[in-house]
């Protein structure tokens, strides 16, 4: 059995399990929101090829030392209907697996996006319908509950109630729409829909730590474009005001397929995200500024470790 | 391409002004009567009605609205009443469950009284 092949499946095992699990537990992160996202997003990439790489190689590796070029004879032989002579059964049993993998993933990434698209398509299509249209892109409900959302897409809506407006001072309503803009703006939904895939596609406690981690740091990243804009006190006062106050929303029966926004642990992002806002932050430490590039440093090479394997 | 941007906002438009008109009508209208109470509204100038049927084949296939028979013509009639829609949005945009099947984030979730109080500390943190 060739090392390197074994090397994969060890990195698959961490990736899939650990790796998640420490990341999301991680203090750092909420202080380096992009490189975690870039980290997280590394880490997606590099499980998905090293969980489907490593059943490939340990397959071919009768065939060749190399996995591109072992696939390629493996390739050529499946042409004419056999299977080369060198595979015995524990190999044959590696393909198929990698084989059951690879339609797992890329079947259940494409039903969650279609899933996706089309409950926003509704949503989109009650809200331009039902809701007062206040300008191009936002949309109010009359409802008394407070509450503000993006709907995602190439045309995004941002959705927010009267009650949140009765709720919301001026510059904390502003702050709300700051927030809800960066959403769509930067097409956050790009960076959170995967790891919903991923989690229906593997659905272990570290898949679900890993989806509800990026949604925070998302928020967190939003947050900081609506700081940037409106400043911290007005956001912070907001997300008090609209976390602190709309408490559980009828418990009614709803259609499986709909939007969700929040796990069971929704309040606790709301408060991390709240003291992140109002906590005076002392000058980095050098340690600290190191942490940045060491982590994007780190997220380059998850993804080029088990690329180059796969292609040398 | 110019001709689509014109026209989308335009039937868009359109789609609105007839579901508002349905709405207002839980008995249900024509499309005949829907060209003339349109006209009324805007003084007048009456649509095509080729125009609205196709608004209204539009807000069919949207699910928003239904028709049947009524002698040689069809009644038109909201599926669900604009309050049903605006509950029925907010309930999909804001429920919590652990199957988060999209990635659409609300503003801020709801939370525990317990850390309704947290948060307002938090708060006092920032007015010292």
């Amino acid at each position: 059995m060739p090392v390197d092949a074994w090397l994969l499946a060890v990195l698959a095992i961490l990736l899939a399990w650990p790796v998640p699990v420490a990341l999301a537990r991680a203090a750092w992160p909420k202080r380096h929101t992009r490189a975690a996202i870039a980290l997280w997003q590394a880490v997606g990439i590099a499980g998905g090829l090293s969980l489907i790489g490593a059943p490939l190689a340990i397959g071919v590796a009768p065939l060749d030392g190399h996995l591109r070029t072992g696939l390629a004879e493996l390739g050529r032989d499946a042409m004419h209907l056999r299977v080369p002579s060198a595979l015995a059964t524990p190999q044959e049993i590696a393909l198929a697996l990698a084989g059951m993998l690879t339609v797992r993933l890329v079947g259940v990434t494409s039903l969650s996006a279609l899933r996706i698209e089309r409950d926003l398509r509704r949503q989109r299509n009650a809200v331009d319908l039902a809701a007062e249209h206040a300008d191009r892109q936002l949309r109010v409900l009359e409802h008394a509950a407070p509450a503000a959302y993006c709907l995602p897409g190439t045309r995004p809506r941002i959705v927010i109630t009267e009650g949140t407006i009765a709720a919301l001072a001026p510059d904390e309503l502003e702050a709300v729409l700051a927030h809800e803009r960066a959403h769509a703006r930067w097409r956050h939904e790009l960076v959170v829909q995967p790891f919903v895939a991923w989690e229906s596609a593997l659905p272990l406690p570290p898949a679900r730590r890993a989806a509800a981690a990026v949604t925070t740091l998302v928020e967190m990243l939003a947050d900081d474009h609506a700081a940037r804009d409106v400043g911290r006190p007005a956001l912070a006062r907001a997300l008090v005001a609209i976390g602190g106050t709309a408490g559980p929303i009828p418990n009614q029966s709803v259609n499986s397929s709909m939007i969700t926004a929040a796990s069971a642990t929704a309040g606790t992002p709301t408060l991390t995200r709240v003291q992140r806002l109002v906590r005076k932050t002392p000058p980095p430490s050098l340690t600290e500024r190191l942490i940045g590039p060491a982590v994007w440093l780190a997220a380059v090479a998850l993804v080029a470790g088990p690329t180059w394997f796969l292609l040398r | 391409m110019a001709n689509e941007r014109a026209g989308t906002p335009r039937l868009g438009e359109l789609e609105r002004a007839v579901m508002d008109l349905l709405w207002a009508t839980p008995e249900g209208s024509t499309a005949q009567e829907l060209v003339e109470r349109l006209a009324t509204r805007d003084g007048g100038t009456e649509l095509a009605p080729t125009t609205i049927l196709t608004v209204l084949d539009r807000l069919r296939r949207k699910d928003f609205v239904d028709r049947e028979r009524a002698g040689r013509a069809h009644r038109y009639r909201a599926v669900r009443t604009r309050d049903d829609v605006v509950a029925a949005s907010m309930l999909a945009a804001l429920e919590t469950t652990d199957d988060r099947r999209s990635a659409l984030v609300r503003f801020a979730g709801a939370v525990s009284a317990e850390e309704a109080a947290l948060l307002r500390e938090a708060l006092a943190e920032l007015e010292e």
